[in-house]
């Protein structure tokens, strides 16, 4: 795509930087600097905060209605194509990772968006987890992606 | 839990969908947060670009944020670190075999419709509840 790399890449930049920075307002919003927000909204009894459901709903409610019209659209409001994820089948590693990734949500009450969100908080919990996360990313990259192109 | 919480979080997720929207509309792209992370040195220099100012930009505020409202962010986990340290190496991991988190699964891919992505919201969703449910009986963190 000669037009996608000719295009400023401040462009892209400043995009990207206000779409994290609005990312990091909703995550708050929604109580995610809180790991308890997440583990009280698994713990299905009289405490339960339902946040981070919530939350959900709210950003599919948004999101929804604008990515069926930028797809009917078939571009972006640059004019440039989407990049969205090939439609493949249901496989056995999409629902063992879900799974997996589901146990480390619960055990620890955090996800990649809020992991980024805390980083610098200066909890201690915030630099485990994310030093944990990137053990996690490497694993996968070292089992999976080495005779892939992903690391040019 | 109070009602007025409960709109925050609506209206914080509505930011989280408006944040995805323009993505998408000015970017053209459709990723989740591990999605950006695990492949941030990979693909073109566009992409790592972008991939790279978006979660710049969330750390920053993240960090703005918790200098200016502290009570915002949790100063301690009800988690012992060890905990903490195994979930981080699970999320990650699975996320990668999975190829998407919670917002690129639970968020872009079911605003998609996406088969995959009701399948792996609903199975994550469901293996959270259980680990919860194993770990902490009635104990409230």
């Amino acid at each position: 795509m000669s037009t996608a790399i000719a295009r400023p890449a401040r462009q892209s930049l400043v995009t990207s930087l206000s779409a994290g920075a609005l990312f990091a307002v909703g995550l708050t919003l929604a109580g995610m600097g809180h790991p308890s927000t997440v583990l009280d909204a698994f713990r299905l009894d009289a405490s339960w905060d339902p946040r981070l459901f919530s939350m959900f709903f709210g950003a599919i409610l948004v999101h929804a209605p604008f990515s069926a019209w930028l797809r009917r659209r078939g571009a972006t409001l640059r004019d440039e194509p989407l990049t969205l994820p090939p439609a493949r089948r249901v496989d056995g590693r999409l629902v063992i990772g879900a799974v997996i990734f589901g146990v480390g949500w619960g055990l620890g009450g955090l996800c990649p968006g809020p992991a980024f969100l805390v980083l610098l908080t200066g909890a201690p919990h915030a630099a485990t987890f994310f030093a944990g996360m990137t053990c996690g990313f490497c694993l996968h990259h070292l089992a999976f992606e080495r005779t892939a192109r992903a690391c040019t | 839990m109070n009602a007025g919480t409960c709109i925050q979080a609506l209206i914080g997720g509505a930011l989280l969908g408006t944040s995805a929207s323009v993505l998408l509309a000015l970017e053209g792209t459709a990723e989740g947060v591990s999605g950006m992370a695990g492949r941030v040195f990979s693909t073109s220099p566009r992409q790592r670009t972008s991939r790279i100012a978006f979660l710049l930009g969330l750390v920053a505020t993240g960090f703005v944020w918790r200098v200016l409202l502290p009570g915002a962010f949790a100063s301690h986990s009800p988690r012992a670190l060890g905990t903490i340290l195994v979930a981080g190496v699970l999320v990650g991991f699975g996320a990668r075999l999975a190829n998407g988190c919670t917002s690129g699964h639970g968020i872009l891919g079911v605003s998609r419709f996406s088969r995959r992505s009701a399948v792996a919201t609903i199975a994550f969703c469901t293996a959270a509840i259980a680990t919860v449910a194993l770990l902490s009986p009635g104990d409230p963190s």
